[in-house]
């Protein structure tokens, strides 16, 4: 049973941290589709399209 | 509680910060989808090119030529001799095309050559998809690709361009349905100077835009819009020099400034299939 436990202290650990980054993630970059993309760059052509 | 051991808490708890940072954080595509025929001709009614990328600010510094768009590459018509003589050194802009050999700002104007330095004396960007010119001033000057450096703003009003603050006076707004809010998007750079950049195309004059075999056996050019040569499947595109195979989730949206008959002819040519250009990213 202890070894359940402890797996499950882990588990808890692992969302805990999922958690965290996920509102780091949606707190600090804001989602772009490709329209507004394009909307914010006027008259720009394949900006970026370097290898 | 006491039995646990810390240290393998702390790995699950990073283990599942990695994980969450991996499954949500993605680059913007770096080659963009072209939504419209640039310029359009044979388009229905006048559409830009609009293209987006997200990342790197530092791509600015890449200039490309645009190789077919309306009217003919002035490269290629300085192959074909057309363009003997006046300036032809570095790539001298020529806009007007075909029989015309009137070259409204052919003493103002440079084409940007494939390096993308900037030119002496010309400091304005203006680019042929979206038929804006852009100011050092403009937020967008340095991300900007130029097809043609212009000497002044008037040089490239002239040729039909619109400055850039300008474009979006005349942009129409779209609501786009993915958005929550009633905000809306702006689109329409490209709706609203395609029309000028049709009539600009028009009033210059188009001339031939097909070539070919411009990279050898098996490549044909044809005029932004029209359609490709029957066998030829493969799209090219030279600025980020990938080609798209049908299967390529881009291939709709990928407008072809050259088109090979197979995956052979377009590797000879020295171009790299889309998906290993998306791992090389």
């Amino acid at each position: 049973m202890d070894f359940v436990i402890q797996w499950l202290w882990y588990l808890l650990a692992f969302v805990v941290g999922s958690l965290i980054a996920w509102l780091i993630i949606i707190a600090s970059i804001r989602h772009t589709s490709a329209d507004q993309a394009l909307a914010e760059l006027p008259g720009a052509r394949e900006i970026g399209a370097q290898r | 509680m006491n039995s646990v051991n810390w240290w393998l808490m702390a790995l699950a708890f990073v283990l599942g910060m990695l994980l969450a940072f991996v499954t949500m954080i993605r680059r913007v595509k770096r080659e963009v989808p072209i939504h419209r025929a640039a310029g359009g001709v044979g388009a229905s009614g006048g559409a830009a090119t609009a293209r987006f990328a997200g990342g790197r600010a530092d791509a600015g510094t890449q200039t490309t030529e645009m190789p077919v768009t309306v009217g003919d590459s002035p490269s290629r018509a300085a192959t074909t001799g057309a363009a003997a003589g006046a300036g032809a050194a570095g790539g001298v802009a020529r806009f007007a095309g075909g029989e015309s050999a009137t070259e409204p700002h052919e003493p103002r104007s440079v084409r940007a050559t494939p390096g993308g330095s900037t030119q002496a004396g010309y400091p304005i960007k203006a680019n042929e998809d979206a038929m804006a010119y852009h100011t050092p001033d403009s937020p967008s000057f340095e991300r900007t690709i130029a097809d043609i450096w212009f000497k002044d703003e008037q040089s490239a009003v002239d040729a039909g361009f619109t400055r850039w603050d300008r474009v979006g006076a005349e942009e129409v707004t779209v609501k786009t349905p993915a958005r929550e809010d009633d905000s809306t998007t702006k689109l329409a750079p490209a709706d609203a100077v395609g029309a000028a950049g049709v009539a600009a195309a028009a009033a210059m004059g188009t001339g031939s835009t097909s070539e070919d075999k411009p990279y050898g056996a098996g490549s044909v050019r044809v005029a932004a819009g029209t359609r490709a040569p029957q066998g030829y499947t493969i799209k090219g595109n030279e600025n980020s020099m990938l080609y798209h195979t049908p299967d390529s989730p881009s291939y709709a949206q990928t407008i072809a400034e050259v088109w090979f008959q197979d995956e052979e002819s377009a590797i000879h040519a020295g171009f790299t299939p889309w998906h290993k250009g998306r791992k090389t990213r």
